[in-house]
């Protein structure tokens, strides 16, 4: 059994700056006092597919996966290119959800629970399989979404967040073409967004690389503001926190452009510092060199061990402020859809 | 009423039916639930063979992998008797749910029923990942059976743990519920979520085991713990 740290002042999972929001026990509001909102009903809109089925013959049996029904009308996306953290990041809210310690919600459903698992396993891999790893990088030849749906404790209301995995030629043509490409139009009728911006990649390339994620957002949707909530994730903040800078300082800082960009694009922007699985350690070689062919520092999850009898070990994360962005995201979104 | 019985391989969904059939068959319910008969030839000889296989000591046979059975039980309380419908199928039928996203054609019918038990073996190898794979045939029964995921599926369930009597003394002083909400919290939340109706229990079908790890009978007699509780409550309709 392995488990995450969790604050038991706020019920948020362990962080440096955990506590400064004080979160009431029980559920009641959420996100530092917002008031629970009113349930409307929201307006149902054709949901994303998250795969195809695959053909089926005669004596298949029942289809249940995820494109049975349409359904799913209150829907937060990531956005974010590959290697930005964005699936070691949902292995992490996987995670959380499993062991019960998202503050305000519950696990309800997923359409992805192998690939979640999958990921899981890899975050928690045994040291005789060779330790905690990341999981693999997302090279797809066609965009998936990796699912998870939450209940709120108060009101019992059903929430969908998908984590589109892009394919290398999508995330090309929102790169290249500053919009995104016919078959994720539907991304316009998302209600919140989590953008994943990477701490340690800075360039100016990668600075116009993130601009397109939000201007493209904006073609989609028209007009020149955008409604819908937008958080900010500063992954793999563990790497710069060291820094002494609050993540909104260190944003500003480094991404001075996008900063200012995405403060007038966006009607409601919060910026969080997220490190999913804590702290990193870099392998090398007995040699001392790297691990990689290409040269390229290899990094694994360096969680807590803790022995346990007949050579098994339990693994503790101190993942840094994954609940809270989507809470936040949450709390904006209230009762509208 | 039509009660599924859905458990993965070595869950005890066989066990547990020998152990009710024994029961049934010496008068030793605890229950006001009493045998009325067994409906069918098939039903009488299946199921008076697991219980046979018990009384002798045997655990009953693992279920053939090709083998889907649905037995009837005529269940008397009072002067009301009722059908229990319950399937005996492998469980590595339901595994193919996981792998395939599809409810095997054999296995078509469990979308049909009226309530359902769920067995889990608490001491199986990575629990973790067997709770997904649970929650995910949940999914599959609740999608199959026409109901949006946001919506709470009226269908009672009962989420029975098995072999508790063979648990940590610190895990069985949790009682069922307990040891859900502390152990299996996945499994907890999504049964939560989606279940208007769902109770957990903790059953051992045949109470104890000896030295060897059999079935441990007193004059020719198990004594099972629980195994009437999750279809009284069941019968019952009671509402959580």
């Amino acid at each position: 059994m392995s488990s995450a740290l969790i604050c038991l002042n706020c019920g948020n999972e362990f962080g440096a700056d955990c506590c400064d929001d004080p979160r009431p026990a029980g559920g009641a509001s959420l996100g530092g006092g917002h008031p629970v909102p009113t349930l409307e009903t929201p307006e149902l809109q054709p949901p994303p597919r998250v795969e195809e089925p695959p053909p089926k013959p005669e004596d298949a049996g029942i289809w249940v996966g995820a494109d049975v029904v349409p359904e799913g009308s209150f829907r937060i996306s990531s956005l974010g290119y590959g290697r930005s953290g964005k699936t070691t990041y949902l292995g992490m809210l996987y995670f959380l959800l499993t062991q019960g310690r998202f503050p305000g919600y519950r696990f309800a459903w997923s359409d992805s629970l192998r690939e979640l698992e999958t990921i899981r396993a890899q975050l928690f891999r045994a040291p005789q399989q060779g330790g905690p790893a990341f999981p693999p990088r997302t090279d797809v030849d066609k965009t998936v979404f990796l699912h998870l749906g939450l209940r709120r404790w108060a009101d019992q209301r059903y929430c969908d967040v998908y984590f589109p995995e892009f394919s290398g030629e999508d995330v090309a043509r929102v790169w290249s073409e500053g919009s995104y490409p016919p078959n994720l139009q539907f991304l316009r009728e998302f209600n919140g967004y989590m953008v994943f911006v990477d701490c340690s990649a800075t360039s100016a390339l990668d600075t116009g690389r993130y601009l397109s994620l939000i201007s493209g957002l904006l073609e989609l949707k028209g007009g020149l503001r955008l409604e819908a909530p937008v958080a900010v994730l500063l992954s793999k903040w563990d790497l710069v926190e060291g820094q002494g800078l609050s993540p909104e300082e260190f944003f500003r800082r480094r991404f001075g452009g996008l900063y200012e960009a995405w403060r007038g694009q966006c009607k409601a922007l919060e910026v969080f510092g997220v490190s999913s699985v804590g702290s990193v350690r870099e392998l090398t070689g007995h040699d001392g060199l790297p691990l990689k062919k290409d040269g390229e520092v290899l990094r694994v999850p360096a969680p807590e061990r803790e022995a346990l009898p007949e050579n098994e070990a339990c693994f503790h994360y101190r993942p840094r402020n994954v609940s809270r962005p989507l809470l936040w995201l949450l709390d904006q979104l209230g009762g509208r859809a | 009423m039509k009660v599924g019985s859905l458990g993965f391989a070595g869950s005890g969904k066989t066990t547990y039916l020998g152990a009710l059939t024994l029961s049934l068959l010496q008068g030793d319910s605890t229950s006001d639930l009493v045998l009325f008969n067994f409906d069918g030839v098939d039903t009488t000889r299946d199921l008076t063979q697991f219980a046979d296989q018990i009384q002798k000591g045997y655990w009953p046979a693992r279920t053939q992998a090709s083998k889907v059975s649905e037995y009837t039980l005529r269940l008397r309380r009072g002067e009301t008797v009722f059908s229990l419908r319950i399937p005996e199928l492998p469980g590595e039928l339901l595994e193919a749910v996981w792998r395939t996203d599809h409810i095997p054609p054999q296995l078509a019918f469990l979308s049909d029923y009226d309530a359902y038990l769920l067995l889990i073996d608490p001491l199986q190898p990575d629990l973790d990942g067997a709770l997904a794979r649970h929650v995910h045939l949940l999914q599959g029964i609740k999608r199959a059976k026409g109901l949006a995921r946001a919506d709470l599926a009226p269908t009672p369930l009962a989420v029975v743990f098995t072999k508790w009597d063979a648990l940590a003394d610190e895990d069985r002083a949790l009682g069922a519920e307990g040891f859900a909400q502390e152990v299996l919290p996945l499994l907890t939340d999504f049964v939560t979520s989606n279940f208007a109706r769902h109770r957990f229990f903790a059953i051992s079908a045949v109470g104890a085991v000896d030295a060897a790890g059999s079935p441990l009978l007193q004059d020719e007699r198990i004594r099972p713990v629980g195994i009437f509780e999750p279809l009284e409550w069941l019968a019952a309709g009671n509402a959580r």
